[in-house]
């Protein structure tokens, strides 16, 4: 029997790939400084196939609200503490019992049966609401794996713009690179480069064309047919929109984001890279509100780069559906089920980093007052399922990392809501009011209990 | 994705099938003698307990049942515009600009319909326009200026012309991509669109014209989307000529045409179902394009695009293979197979009957060889890809190939729910009912239940009523290939338990009766091959046209699956017959602007 897998902290939170983020000493993002304005930021992460209950969460060693050391699982957290608030004992009450719907519910708090979402995920709600003027209302990230499943189903969509109309993450960093700072490069006052003023006469040009040959073959159709040459009329049209504003936010602090791979390949060099791309994204100020997806439910994912050769979702299989206390596993259950639980850790730990990395990144950008843009953020970090074999939804594991603007309680802080006390209805209105929304109530009615207080400042 | 864009998987007619097809004479007259019609009832399938006398077939094939082809006018089921898909986009460009990156792999994945990629549900969002536009600037960006990363054919390759600034050659050059890349339904003014941006375009600079033309052709929606008027005004009415030559190039090699087919439409050769079929079968004969469309098919229907996110730690099976092996390895060697042997079984003249007894298979790699069993019938001096195996007599035939085996396991069990679900939605076109919500999947781990078999696991779900309804139509077609373990290694044993593998086929119309395995399922199911043959007549239409079938099309379907059984069968016929049904050559026609149905 091994000991528990001694881990290298500093492996995942400084990792082998070193970016133009980490540059000490930026100057103050200017769209803080001239404005003025409180801009909050939400980011929803996700990771799959649940935790590993007695190896999450923290270890008390005090009488404190802060007294206490993260578990294995949350240890890449550790020098975050002071802004993570790790939420226990939530129940996501609108899944049935399995993956499908504890995905399709997981930012929506709609009654899922696993087919669908029934209503828009909460960032959805939040970016139409906000009505910032940033570029992108909302801004979906994936990381996606090999194994990942390719179509557009209930296993693979985490977010919904509406009831049964999932939205498409951006999965190709390259792709994202292209399209999210293509209008981002010159130093602020510097003329234009040649390339850049080229780019956008021919895509002044083009957009022109393409909405033209459009519309003159949608008018030809019938009209469910002709919705769907509209409907991309209308995503030409907004990328003209998006192209065509003026270069946006200039200066050193808002800038092309430039992964320097280092030792990193495949799947996790493509995760550095999200991450950079979604940083900047946020100190760019392109949009207030962001997901972010790690493969999607029951991941199929292979980590090989974590020398594991079997597949997430399996290995979740491997660990118990029940044991007398998952909190506190017997000697027995621990030497049976070392082995798969401390894969499910190794992978647990590699994800905590990954968010780590994110929240350190947005740690980069002062945003004034001694701030930074994680002050200004609030990560949401959830899963679609609880225990992997089990497939349950109570309790649903929850950790936020960051100042949610100053309205997130800050010094480090646990809590275990008692069973069936509060669903996860109430987490989602609490990251509505952090936002500076006014609902009371997400998803179905019936769940909600009204905000978590006990989590604000 | 399996299917390469690029025509890897190029399959020669070497014949050896044909010389293979000759030893199945005797069950090819058997199969020829075979006159069974299929009993089929008139209610959809239900949980309701379907044992109850009725004469019902599978519930998919509806269309076949007496009185539902009635007409001498020809009838079809409304087309709704298409996307194309990934696999096309990725096909288009490599003959338009012989682009081997295979682009479109990274846009957003279509949505199955009727088990197949069709992008027809779920408009376009800036998301797809995002990805279009990114992809057109960089394939444009490579023809006309080249460059590192780039791997495209040169523009001067493409046109024969000088460069950019050669206008009249350029201008010619560029209404033919047009028509080609239209897919040889652009009109004067759609040329003139294309024509129009490389002048003005020469006002930012010498190559900004050129590169801009080749944009805006990549994001037309005549490009993009599949979008057919037909000709004349009644309700239903047939198809433009180049419409027709659009469609055969996306059924047969889902691509753009080429010249031969759009002069056969300038020539007015697409206007009768000979017509087309002659073509048709002229591009069936490219190897190269034709493997990969079937390539394409053969993935979806049998459902071995599951194998990229199913993994297997290969050791716990096989630990003494000679070097060892990793999933991925094994797993490009079982698609390989089934693509190939599929692919040569329709390119030489093979039937169904054969591709699901057959006694051989092609090309094994040495681990499949060693997992099956399998002995080269051919010598070294034989390239590898066409050496022919010899199969024991434990396996035979598509459905017991290690690829299908494999996606429809559990990561340490062989699944019959798996595979019988699989059975009856691809080859009997029934498929069963989803889960009810709260049911409880889990699967033990192999590891902890020794003794234990697949066939004791799944005994529970014949002794509960609620399961039993639907579990009596699937797990008895899947407990017959008990005898495969998770990656389709044959096992006397199943984890040390016994194994069953005896079953009865139940509510499958004609086909009925019991089985002892799964070699006496299938030489059962191809005796009685009317089941299975309307099925696969139902999913080559469902494919060919990127649709669901409905009542409008039940004619064309009865009428191509009558040409199928007359031909034994004959995997290349049906598809030929596909194209010269009414389906494939007719539309109904609409009103722009109103509804469309």
């Amino acid at each position: 029997m091994t000991a528990r897998t001694s881990l290298n902290r500093r492996k995942f939170l400084v990792g082998a790939g070193a970016t133009a983020l980490s540059l000490p000493f930026l100057r103050a993002l200017p769209s803080y400084a001239a404005s003025g304005e409180d801009k909050r930021y939400l980011i929803l992460a996700f990771t799959a196939n649940g935790i590993v209950r007695h190896r999450w969460g923290v270890n008390v060693t005090g009488a404190g609200p802060s007294d206490f050391t993260f578990k294995d699982f949350l240890e890449p957290l550790t020098p975050l503490k002071s802004r993570v608030v790790v939420v226990d004992g939530l129940k996501n009450a609108a899944a049935n019992g399995s993956h499908e719907a504890g995905f399709a519910s997981l930012w929506s708090g709609f009654a899922s049966q696993g087919q669908t979402s029934g209503g828009a995920t909460i960032d959805q709600y939040l970016g139409a609401q906000l009505n910032a003027g940033t570029t992108y209302p909302t801004l979906e990230f994936m990381v996606r794996s090999p194994e990942d499943y390719q179509g557009k189903t209930v296993q693979t969509r985490m977010i919904y713009s509406a009831a049964g109309a999932p939205v498409d993450p951006r999965d190709d960093p390259d792709a994202a690179l292209a399209a999210l700072f293509s209008n981002v490069g010159g130093a602020a006052g510097a003329a234009p480069d040649p390339a850049s003023v080229r780019l956008k006469a021919m895509r002044a040009k083009l957009f022109a064309n393409v909405d033209a040959d459009l519309a003159q073959s949608a008018a030809r159709l019938c009209s469910e047919d002709k919705s769907h040459l509209d409907a991309l009329r209308a995503g030409f049209a907004t990328l003209n929109a998006r192209y065509s504003a003026g270069p946006g936010v200039t200066g050193a602090a808002c800038a092309k984001p430039n992964t320097v791979a280092g030792t990193l390949t495949g799947f996790a060099l493509q995760s550095r890279r999200q991450m950079d791309l979604l940083a900047m994204s946020l100190a760019c100020d392109f949009t207030r509100v962001a997901s972010l997806q790690f493969s999607h439910a029951l991941s199929p994912m292979v980590p090989r780069f974590l020398d594991i050769n079997e597949a997430h979702h399996d290995i979740s299989h491997q660990a118990p559906a029940y044991v007398p206390d998952f909190d506190n596993p017997d000697p027995q259950s621990l030497m049976q089920y070392a082995p798969a639980w401390d894969k499910l850790v190794k992978i647990g730990v590699y994800h905590a980093g990954e968010i780590a990395y994110l929240a350190q990144q947005l740690d980069q950008f002062p945003v004034g007052g001694g701030k930074t843009l994680l002050d200004q953020t609030t990560i949401c970090w959830g899963s679609e399922i609880d225990n992997g074999a089990l497939h349950d939804h109570d309790p649903a594991p929850f950790v936020l990392i960051g100042g949610g603007a100053g309205k997130l309680k800050s010094g480090g802080t646990f809590i275990r809501y008692p069973k069936d006390t509060r669903n996860h209805n109430d987490l989602l209105v609490t990251l509505a009011q952090i936002m500076g929304n006014t609902t009371t109530s997400y998803g179905d009615a019936a769940l909600n209990h009204g905000p978590l207080t006990e989590i604000l400042a | 994705m399996l299917v390469t864009t690029h025509y890897a998987r190029a399959r020669r007619r070497t014949g050896v099938f044909s010389a293979a097809s000759a030893l199945f004479l005797a069950c090819a007259a058997l199969v020829a003698g075979c006159n069974g019609s299929v009993s089929s009832g008139s209610s959809h399938r239900t949980n309701a307990n379907p044992d109850t006398g009725s004469t019902r077939g599978p519930a998919g094939l509806g269309l076949y049942e007496p009185g539902t082809c009635s007409g001498s006018t020809p009838t079809v089921n409304r087309a709704p515009v298409r996307r194309i898909s990934r696999l096309e986009y990725d096909h288009a460009v490599f003959d338009l600009f012989g682009e081997t990156s295979s682009p479109a792999e990274k846009f957003v994945a279509e949505e199955k319909v009727a088990g197949f990629n069709s992008n027809t549900v779920t408009p376009p969002t800036a998301l797809n326009a995002e990805q279009y536009l990114g992809a057109a600037e960089t394939l444009s960006k490579c023809v006309v200026e080249g460059g590192a990363g780039c791997t495209t054919a040169s523009y001067t390759t493409l046109s024969g012309c000088s460069g950019p600034t050669d206008a009249a050659c350029t201008e010619t050059y560029l209404k033919n991509l047009t028509r080609r890349a239209y897919r040889g339904t652009a009109s004067p003014d759609d040329q003139q669109r294309i024509v129009g941006l490389y002048r003005d375009g020469q006002s930012i600079d010498a190559n900004a014209g050129l590169e801009l033309a080749l944009q805006a052709l990549l994001v037309s929606p005549h490009f993009l989307f599949i979008m057919e008027f037909g000709t004349g005004s009644s309700s239903v009415v047939p198809l433009s000529q180049p419409e027709i030559a659009s469609r055969l190039a996306l059924a047969l090699w889902r691509s753009v045409p080429d010249q031969p087919l759009l002069d056969a439409a300038d020539a007015g050769e697409l206007g009768t179902a000979a017509q087309v079929e002659t073509q048709a079968r002229r591009m069936l004969a490219d190897g190269t394009r034709s493997a990969s469309m079937l390539g394409d098919f053969v993935e979806q229907w049998i459902g071995i695009e599951r194998l990229q996110n199913v993994s297997y730690a290969a050791a716990d099976y096989h630990a003494d293979w000679p070097n060892g092996i990793d999933w991925p390895t094994l797993r490009n060697a079982m698609e390989h197979e089934t693509l190939d042997f599929f692919t040569r079984a329709t390119q030489n003249n093979g039937t169904l009957g054969q591709v699901l007894t057959a006694d051989f298979t092609f090309g094994l790699s040495n681990e499949l060889a060693t997992l099956y069993g399998a002995t080269a019938v051919d010598g070294p001096n034989v390239a590898a890809d066409d050496r022919r195996f010899s199969l024991p007599a434990n396996r035979r035939g598509l459905l017991m190939q290690a690829s299908v085996l494999a996606a429809e396991s559990h990561p340490t069990r062989p699944s019959p729910v798996l595979r019988g679900k699989l059975l009856r939605s691809a080859l009997f076109c029934d498929p069963p009912s989803p889960p009810p919500p709260g049911v409880n999947q889990a699967i033990p781990d192999a590891k902890d239940t020794v003794g234990t078999s697949t066939s004791d696991l799944i005994a529970a779900h014949a002794k509960n009523p609620t399961c039993a309804n639907c579990h009596q139509l699937i797990d008895p077609l899947g407990a017959a290939f008990n005898h495969f373990d998770a990656i389709g290694g044959y096992q006397e044993t199943d984890n040390g338990g016994a194994v069953t593998t005896s079953g009865n086929f139940n509510s499958l119309g004609a086909l009925s009766g019991s089985f002892t395995d799964a070699q006496d399922m299938v030489q059962k199911v191809v005796a009685q091959q009317s089941v299975v043959g309307q099925c696969y007549a139902l999913q080559g239409f469902r494919y060919a046209l990127g649709r669901a079938e409905g009542a409008g099309d039940a004619c064309a379907i009865q009428q191509v699956y009558q040409r199928f059984a007359d031909q034994q069968f004959s995997l290349e016929e049906v598809i030929v017959a596909i194209t010269g049904s009414d389906a494939f050559r007719y539309r109904t026609q609409v009103t722009p602007g109103q509804s469309c149905q």
